[in-house]
């Protein structure tokens, strides 16, 4: 179990100013079994019209518009979290998580994927945790992790055919073999201790429990990520969604920071 | 309908205008069909007395050209296809039984382009721009509805007079029912061009450029 | 039953329907064209122990058809149980993942389903198709109906016909019903929609403002209507004319430009009544028709009182077997097609077209579903002056608001041509008035 901070910073700057700019913001983390948000607070400009919702996979969002003429958007969000006091996180029953059994777009299998799926010996791994594992390190064996070489766009199968890939593309093959196998699984954005960008992983379901793996690192997820949402793929998860009037061009970066901090001890709290 | 959006507000107020640009033009059109038997050149009077440009070869050119033709911008028909498209985005508003005066017109405008002899047929669209007219005063409830239409009829009046250099109590008794008129409605107007307008009604001679600009520019 | 008198008037009747405007409009070589609906005056006629029947079996199909989409994007007990395969509903493109958890005001899905019946040469009724997203065609019988009530007055003294004139009555109290607070409207893709005479109709019949994507406006958890002042009315239902893909460029296509960003937001919190509710793609899929009788039997406890059409799922290894032994003898269809479209009669393809078809099903067999071919009733039309039988379809309206309600009428549509079975008016079909004989 850690307690950490983590900060994180999104940021488009538009190349000249937008209107009736339209956004939906998917990045906020939530308390459930595994991850206790202590603290957060969140920033986000501009702010003229901004709403609170949740969307169907339960993540939280914040939506709003922005009329007024605007060359940034701005959405900073910071606390405080203590990791890991659970291993997972609790899930609906079996008949209830089929949307998450079904290949998306993004993971639509083809020859790569089959292949790679034929190596692989599950008859012997007993449940889908076990099955999970084994395809987390056929996946690892099968990628080299090198940025620049896929896109937003990239499918599984594109990734896995081109053997190279960024964190995105390991979950996207990792669920595309874990569907194939029967297992439902689900796409996770996230924050990694440390710092840099933001992280995906994957969550498998086992048992009316989500477990988190890291394919990209290939650990279990425990105390070292704070998950900020889910959903089928890489497009459910959106840190930002948004449409406006402009031909501007935009440019997004995601700055995320992540550090073990000694908690706050009960004396220091209560002041004595 | 008591709840209406600025793009209605607008749709009413040009049906208004092009109901009565093709009701005006073509009674006039037709009195100059009649001077035309004796003297040919007689529509290129019309043309400089519209101020549209005289893109026709001959008279019987004209003669078809004018009304019937679709891609000229000035022509009856092309007036005629404007007021529809208002019209029947407008069903829920001016009601079904105003909107089929409006269809009516478009037939018998298509049926006067077949016709060897479309007089007949220029009949039924003044007899249904009346009838529509009526229908509106008799059936639809909202007042600020029935001002927006006439508002626009008003209006395109007020801009033809001017051009056309009609008589000076024509154009004073229009104006004076415009500015009647436009307080009680929900467009949005510039005050002053009332007030300029009626001063220009009240100069012993009619200053025809100047009421034809300050009319143009009346919505704010 | 004395009607000849109303048949003379055929074409005065269609007189008055062009007056009014009686069209719909269709692309063809890219440009927009509205035509003319044509109107034949033999009406369909039910008797009314056959609609009491018919009533019956309406009701409880859109009874157990709500109840579907309430549990498949709830609790899914359906699936638990096993009455339906998991994979037909998350391979169907009706399954829309953003309705997951979300129940509409009231908990009703499906407020207007449009159900397409046949009757059989045995006088029996066959569902063949149920429409629970933006089914149209309710405005042309009523106003047909005015229009003959106008022509042969003598017709309507002599028969007790239903009046069918309150649609748009039935209509509006289905959004009151569920107004979550605030005016209800209408909202039409615009006039180059297919249907936009029948959106303006029941918007002027209604006293609603009819609009468009830019009309409206969310802000924070409210939707409004913005009037020419600027000032912001609440709106509590939409009746909206514009499928689920293209409602809000934010949670569903992207792409959208008349849509409303954010209006599915505020439906989720309950503060706007989307009529019918999105996500109802589900449950009118073909795939998912074969288990409707299913869905009765298990929601309801009931026998279904209306038959499907006699109909087999490639999916399931014995139906695949029995389809292809059979092939000529059925007719196939896409499940992603509609509007008539992607609708195949295994005896009228080549034998290359077959080959091609049957690689593709065997590919893909969740993709179609096949069907016997209903020997169903013709009805009469006048061409030039003669009597004639031309394949007709009827279209029910079931409307739902406390419990459902059957109107007491249909569209009627039947094919010019005599040698199509397909009725659609996309297809340059005709319309009749169905009536609904009183009890007394």
């Amino acid at each position: 179990m850690k307690t950490v901070a983590f900060w994180y910073h999104l940021q488009i700057r538009f190349s000249e100013p937008v209107t009736h700019h339209r956004f939906t913001v998917r990045s906020f983390p939530v308390s459930d079994e595994r991850q206790e948000i202590l603290s957060v607070s969140q920033e986000l400009l501009p702010n003229q019209f901004l709403e609170n919702g949740t969307d169907s996979f339960g993540n939280l969002c914040v939506y709003g518009n922005a009329e007024e003429p605007h060359e940034l958007f701005d959405v900073q969000v910071q606390g405080t979290a203590r990791l890991g006091m659970q291993p997972w996180t609790a899930a609906r029953e079996a008949h209830q998580v089929g949307v998450f059994r079904t290949q998306t777009p993004l993971t639509q299998t083809g020859p790569s994927l089959l292949r790679l799926f034929s190596t692989l010996d599950l008859a012997a791994c007993r449940g889908n945790r076990e099955k999970a594992e084994a395809i987390m390190h056929a996946v690892a064996a099968a990628m080299r992790y090198l940025p620049g070489r896929t896109t937003f766009e990239t499918t599984a199968e594109e990734a896995l055919l081109g053997g190279a890939g960024v964190c995105q593309d390991y979950a996207h093959i990792m669920l595309a073999l874990c569907r194939l196998a029967g297992v439902p699984c689900r796409y996770v954005v996230g924050l990694l201790i440390g710092e840099g960008a933001s992280h995906a992983w994957v969550e498998i379901y086992d048992d009316c429990r989500w477990f988190g793996m890291d394919p990209t690192n290939l650990v279990p997820v425990t105390d070292s990520h704070v998950k900020l949402s889910h959903g089928r793929d890489y497009n459910d998860c959106l840190l930002n969604r948004g449409i406006f009037c402009g031909a501007a061009r935009q440019e997004q970066s995601v700055r995320v920071k992540v550090e073990e901090i000694m908690e706050p001890s009960v004396s220091e709290e209560s002041g004595l | 309908m008591d709840i209406k959006s600025i793009v209605k507000t607008d749709r009413l107020y040009w049906l208004g205008r092009y109901l009565e640009r093709v009701y005006t033009t073509l009674l006039l059109f037709e009195k100059s069909f009649d001077k035309m038997i004796e003297r040919a050149a007689e529509y290129e009077k019309f043309c400089e007395s519209f101020e549209i440009p005289n893109v026709y070869s001959d008279a019987e050119d004209f003669l078809y050209r004018y009304p019937f033709d679709e891609n000229n911008p000035d022509s009856l028909r092309t007036n005629l296809r404007r007021a529809y498209d208002n019209a029947i985005e407008l069903r829920e508003e001016i009601g079904s039984e105003a909107l089929a005066y409006v269809q009516l017109t478009v037939y018998a405008m298509s049926r006067a382009a077949e016709s060897p002899a479309p007089m007949g047929e220029f009949q039924k669209i003044t007899d249904n721009i009346l009838a529509f007219w009526g229908c509106i005063d008799d059936l639809i409830e909202d007042e600020n509805t029935r001002n927006l239409l006439k508002v626009g009829k008003r209006v395109e009046r007020i801009d033809l007079y001017g051009r056309l250099h009609m008589p000076k109590p024509d154009l004073v008794r229009e104006i004076h029912r415009l500015s009647g008129r436009i307080p009680r409605c929900s467009i949005h107007y510039r005050p002053e061009v009332i007030v300029r307008l009626n001063e220009l009604a009240d100069a012993a001679e009619p200053d025809y450029p100047t009421i034809v600009y300050e009319v143009d520019r009346i919505l704010g | 039953m004395g009607t000849m008198d109303l048949y003379e008037r055929t074409e005065v009747i269609n007189e008055w329907l062009a007056r009014y405007g009686v069209k719909f409009g269709i692309y063809k070589n890219n440009t927009f064209k509205e035509q003319l609906f044509p109107f034949d005056a033999i009406p369909r006629i039910l008797g009314a122990e056959e609609f009491a029947v018919l009533e019956k079996g309406l009701k409880q199909r859109v009874r157990a058809l709500n109840l579907f989409l309430k549990d498949i994007y709830g609790a899914k007990k359906i699936l638990l149980d096993k009455v339906i395969p998991e994979e037909f509903i998350y391979s169907s493109s009706g399954y829309t993942v953003q309705c997951e958890g979300v129940c509409p005001p009231k908990d009703v899905f499906s407020h207007i389903s449009g159900i397409d019946l046949v009757q059989g040469k045995d006088g029996e009724w066959y569902i063949l198709e149920d429409n629970l997203r933006v089914p149209s065609g309710a405005s042309y019988p009523v106003i047909a109906r005015e229009l003959c009530r106008r022509s042969s007055p003598k017709t309507f003294r002599e028969n007790r016909i239903e009046d069918n004139r309150n649609y748009a009555e039935l209509l509006s109290h289905v959004m009151d019903y569920v107004n979550t607070g605030g005016i209800s409207v209408v909202l039409t893709p615009g006039r180059y929609n297919a249907a936009y005479f029948e959106h303006s109709f029941l918007a002027e019949r209604m006293h609603v403002p009819l609009v468009e994507y830019d009309d409206l406006i969310v802000e924070n958890a409210h939707l409004y209507f913005i009037d020419y002042s600027g000032k912001k009315v609440p709106v509590g239902a939409v009746y909206r004319r514009i499928s689920d893909e293209y409602l809000d460029p934010m949670n569903f296509n992207p792409e959208s430009v008349i849509g409303i960003p954010h209006i599915y937001d505020v439906y989720r919190k309950g503060n706007v009544a989307l009529i019918n509710a999105p996500g109802n793609g589900i449950a009118d899929d073909k795939g998912i028709y074969y288990f409707v009788p299913k869905m009765i039997r298990y929601y309801l406890g009931e026998e279904p009182i209306l038959k499907n059409a006699p109909t087999y799922l490639p999916f399931y290894e014995e139906d695949r077997k029995y389809t292809l032994e059979h092939f000529d003898r059925l007719v196939w269809k896409d499940v992603a097609e509609a509007g008539g479209y992607g609708v195949q009669f295994g005896s009228g393809m080549s034998a290359e077209q077959k080959e091609k078809f049957i690689a593709t099903l065997m590919r893909c067999p969740r993709r179609f579903i096949a069907q016997e071919v209903i020997d169903f009733c013709d009805l009469d039309i006048f061409e030039k002056g003669e009597r004639v039988p031309r394949k007709a379809d009827l279209r029910a309206f079931v409307l739902t608001s406390e419990e459902p309600v059957v109107w007491k009428s249909g569209l009627t549509r039947f094919s010019r041509n005599p040698d199509s079975f397909i009725v659609n008016s996309s297809q340059g079909g005709g319309f009749k008035d169905t009536w609904i004989l009183s009890q007394s």
